[in-house]
């Protein structure tokens, strides 16, 4: 792949992106920056713009206002470029019904002007045995397959997926994860839109929440994690008593609650930072902390907070 | 050397574009079914032909002959086929190429072509090039069909009337092809594009045959270009469909009237400005 943009040049860029249907704004004023070589969550509830967003990076729809810039270069003006360097799996992907995976994959090579291996890139998404059947016979998840295939075609600079594990079964959920983690060793940035947060939590380094037509959040996952005031959650083993250990916790100041589970102690606490606190506690008593097990707020609570959807 | 490189460029996007359709066209039912339908009708129109003995003049044909002319077995047989192509041709036109952009907008494949970098004038340009190849071959095969057949029902055939005729057979093919593309571009249905397409034509087809819509109508908006060749001169062009409708013999039309050049040229006219409208408005439509 040619390179136009430089090593510091984000992958992509919107500017007050506005996307409008007739009355209906599905994007509203949306600033994303996606760094180059990361690996890019893009987490919404149902409507809420991600598809949208993910299409105007790739050319499909057009902005209403504002300016998309992926790979150093304007959508508006660089569309074809743009896509010569980028493997896109677009939201429902619909595969040509009479042509095989195999004839799929060669057009995606001839289009990019490369030469490529059929049977290996099939067999990496799991079509081996598939590649010669018409893709009009493949399953929901074997299409999604055939669609990822295409979009590696190339090794290109980036990678858009959106919803990508949409219609996969766990193994195939499996190799999407797979996949990507090697897409990015290689050096690719990969966008990946989902409602689903384990994908995200599983593979991403960055996240953008988007509700409502508008980015609501976009840092790193553990920094999301920490701007949400959620509980920690500790699981303690004791070698002493757990009578003991409960009543010493009950007064501590920023826990909220003990229980017991078996010979296991569960302590939340208020927010993270009351966990160091808890442990302190416990290792200067005589109730012996043998091991604990801390648990941090979860994508899915983030996610919650920043889009008011428990 | 920028301009030749991008359209080096282009012309790669629309080859590949249309690489694909043909692929895809290969694999369907439509195209070789429409094919044999068509050859078997035209072999059935030449057989129904029906050329004059010596001293003879067909009916149907007599009040375009000005003088009374003697009318070869060749004439005869393609203003036969002329009569029937001017509402066959129209129908195996939009039966196979109404879908083009707008079938695979409904099924959504356009979504997945365009994640390949092609750009969407590529895209219009290589699918029209495809479709009009296909339809031009089935034009071409069943009028090959006819010739042999007339050749075998009547013993001879005028190859140099039978060659022009079938190029403008083709050209009129590729006319519409356009004409139809260009309106499957601008829609987003496939039942959509059939009814654009061949609506028009119906209803300029029953004007065509109305001696009270003036003469411009007839001839800019429904031309029928085979007309040009078998009855040679403009005036017998614009009569015969008032011909086939009243079989009388034939009035002079007066008034406004587009010369066979002119006529040839709104021909092409209008798909080229149709196509221009529609990639205009495609390339700037979300899918």
């Amino acid at each position: 792949m040619t390179g136009v943009s430089d090593d510091c040049t984000p992958a992509v860029v919107t500017d007050d992106f506005t996307k409008r249907f007739g009355s209906v704004t599905a994007v509203e004023g949306l600033g994303m920056t996606v760094p180059v070589e990361s690996v890019y969550g893009l987490l919404g509830p149902n409507g809420a713009g991600k598809s949208t967003t993910i299409d105007a990076l790739v050319g499909l729809v057009h902005a209403t206002e504002g300016s998309v810039r992926v790979l150093g270069m304007d959508v508006g003006t660089s569309p074809v470029e743009i896509r010569r360097r980028t493997g896109i799996l677009p939201d429902g992907f619909t595969p040509y019904e009479r042509l095989t995976g195999r004839e799929h994959l060669d057009a995606a090579a001839r289009a990019n002007g490369v030469t490529i291996d059929t049977d290996e890139a099939l067999a990496r998404v799991g079509l081996a045995d598939a590649a010669d059947r018409t893709a009009g016979g493949y399953s929901h998840g074997m299409s999604q397959r055939l669609g990822l295939a295409m979009a590696l075609v190339g090794a290109p600079d980036l990678i858009v997926l959106d919803e990508p594990a949409a219609g996969l079964d766990p193994h195939g959920v499996e190799m999407l994860r797979r996949i990507v983690r090697e897409e990015h060793a290689r050096g690719a940035t990969v966008i990946l839109s989902t409602h689903q947060l384990a994908q995200v939590e599983a593979v991403c380094d960055t996240v953008g929440i988007i509700d409502d037509g508008q980015l609501v959040a976009e840092d790193s996952v553990e920094s999301l994690r920490r701007t949400v005031e959620t509980e920690a959650t500790l699981r303690v083993r004791l070698t002493g008593s757990i009578d003991r250990a409960r009543n010493l916790l009950g007064e501590l100041n920023g826990v909220t609650g003990v229980a017991e589970d078996g010979n296991v102690l569960i302590v939340r606490c208020e927010a993270e930072q009351g966990t160091a606190g808890v442990i302190a506690a416990l290792e200067r008593s005589d109730v012996g902390l043998e091991s604990y097990e801390k648990s941090l707020p979860g994508l899915e609570q983030v996610f919650g907070a920043y889009t008011n959807e428990q | 050397m920028t301009d030749r490189s991008s359209a080096r460029r282009l012309a790669e996007q629309v080859g590949h574009v249309a690489r694909q359709e043909l692929l895809w066209l290969r694999r369907g039912w439509t195209v070789p079914t429409v094919a044999v339908l068509f050859v078997l009708s035209v072999v059935s129109v030449v057989r129904w032909a029906d050329p004059p003995g010596p001293g003879e003049q067909p009916l149907t044909v007599l009040t375009l002959v000005p003088h009374g002319d003697h009318l070869s077995s060749t004439a005869i047989v393609l203003f036969t086929l002329a009569r029937v192509l001017t509402l066959l041709l129209p129908l195996v036109v939009v039966v196979l190429t109404a879908g083009t952009l707008a079938g695979d907008t409904q099924a959504g494949r356009l979504r997945t072509l365009q994640t390949f970098p092609v750009s969407r004038r590529a895209v219009v340009a290589g699918k029209l090039l495809a479709r009009s190849a296909v339809v031009g071959s089935v034009v071409v095969l069943g009028l090959i069909a006819g010739t042999l057949t007339s050749w075998f029902q009547f013993g001879v055939t005028e190859p140099v009337s039978y060659g022009l005729f079938l190029l403008v057979s083709v050209g009129f093919t590729l006319s519409l092809t356009g004409t139809t593309v260009a309106v499957s571009t601008l829609v987003t249905a496939r039942s959509q594009a059939v009814a654009l397409s061949l609506g028009p034509f119906l209803v300029f087809a029953f004007l065509g045959v109305d001696p009270g819509i003036p003469s411009v109508l007839r001839t800019g908006l429904l031309v029928q270009p085979y007309q040009l060749l078998v009855a040679g001169t403009h005036d017998q062009l614009v009569a015969i469909p008032r011909v086939m409708a009243s079989a009388g013999p034939q009035a002079r039309i007066g008034g406004l009237v587009l010369s066979d050049g002119v006529s040839l040229c709104a021909l092409f006219a209008w798909p080229t400005t149709l196509l221009v409208l529609a990639v205009g408005r495609f390339c700037r439509r979300d899918l």
